[in-house]
């Protein structure tokens, strides 16, 4: 689910942060630029692991700023393909499951990714599994899940121009990373289906 | 900013878990200055928050790891020729039931066929990592669901009332 990226970056550290030693400065500058925040193609950034190098500080002309060159390292969240994760239903639509975790919450899981004999319930706005048997199973909101990723899609964010602003009114804006999964396999989907104690579970 | 390694490891939820507590730890302790960024703040919350929360095997007590626990598992599974991406998911989901152990292994019927050699492999991790408390665990799910639920209600009714 993570993975550490190595980064090259400048840290500016303002005067009024020089009362703080030198190696927190550099590490608040970065997890304050970085924390919590998707970069294009690498995911979403939690925080600092380890500085790896840094320059001498030094001051430009003009401002008080100290520059730093620094390197190091960051803990990214970037669940690799076919890794099996857990999160919770936030809702449903006729399209697909909507699953969260607390950190993170662009987890979609197309219809199409539900196991065969799914169906949406328009009324309540769940989507329930129908059994052999004919017993329904339901995806209740808010039930702990297990999915598997199967594809990531990134929507680059960058600013636009007042011309392309005009082409793009009326599209929504997605967001910058959405993980897309699967629960069309025995053993994903709600965790309380499948960890029952004793035989009448395991089918 | 410069991209200069996009993936120069991957890290198990246990150690991301570790380096949270530890930073946690260094901050309070040297009474430092200021405060930290608040996004930084946020995402550490949250992201103890979903390590904790039923099922993950961090949330469980005892708590199944220690440092030596990933070399450990690394070693008695070494015969069963896991990939490394399936030995992260192990460690990080703690399987120890046949059906838990299929979602993360591929054409597990092909590689290791028969009931008993998956549940050989599931008494494995069960002994390394130990055994989750099935009843609470469950009990903890349902829990956390429902209160879910109750609290995106009572946020539903203070909007009509407002």
């Amino acid at each position: 689910m993570f993975i550490l990226t190595k980064i090259a970056d400048l840290v500016q550290i303002h005067p009024e942060d020089f009362n703080k030693e030198a190696s927190q400065a550099i590490e608040d500058n970065i997890n304050a630029k970085y924390a919590n925040k998707v970069i294009q193609k690498i995911g979403l950034c939690i925080c600092l692991y380890d500085l790896l190098s840094a320059s001498e500080g030094l001051i430009g002309h003009g401002t008080g700023l100290v520059n730093v060159n620094v390197e190091f390292r960051l803990v990214v969240f970037r669940p690799f393909k076919h890794e099996v994760m857990l999160g919770r239903i936030s809702s449903a639509t006729e399209e697909g499951i909507r699953v969260r975790t607390q950190f993170f919450d662009q987890i979609f899981i197309p219809t199409s990714n539900l196991p065969e004999g799914s169906k949406f319930l328009p009324s309540e706005q769940l989507f329930y599994w129908e059994l052999e048997d004919g017993s329904k199973l339901y995806y209740d909101n808010q039930e702990t899940v297990r999915f598997r990723i199967e594809e990531e899609v990134w929507t680059d964010q960058s600013p636009m121009g007042p011309k392309e602003r005009d082409d793009a009114a009326g599209t929504i804006k997605s967001s910058p990373y959405v993980v897309k999964g699967s629960m069309a396999d025995a053993g994903l989907g709600p965790c309380l289906w499948w960890d029952g104690e004793g035989e009448e579970a395991e089918e | 900013m410069k991209i200069l390694e996009a993936q120069s490891a991957t890290l198990t939820n246990y150690e991301v878990y570790t380096h949270l507590m530890d930073q946690r730890a260094r901050y309070a302790k040297k009474e430092m200055q200021g405060r930290r960024p608040g996004n930084l703040e946020t995402v550490v919350k949250e992201l103890l928050e979903y390590f904790h929360e039923a099922p993950s095997p961090l949330g469980s007590k005892p708590f199944p790891y220690n440092e030596h626990t990933i070399r450990t598992l690394f070693d008695r599974l070494r015969p069963y020729d896991f990939t490394k991406a399936e030995f992260l998911m192990i460690l990080n989901l703690r399987p120890i039931k046949p059906e838990n152990l299929n979602t993360i292994v591929e054409e597990m019927e092909g590689r290791f066929p028969g009931e008993e050699l998956q549940r050989e492999i599931c008494e494995i991790i069960a002994e390394v990592l130990g055994k989750p408390d099935g009843e609470a665990e469950r009990h903890a799910m349902s829990e956390n669901a429902i209160e879910a639920r109750k609290e995106l209600e009572r946020q539903g009714e203070n909007v009509e009332i407002e």
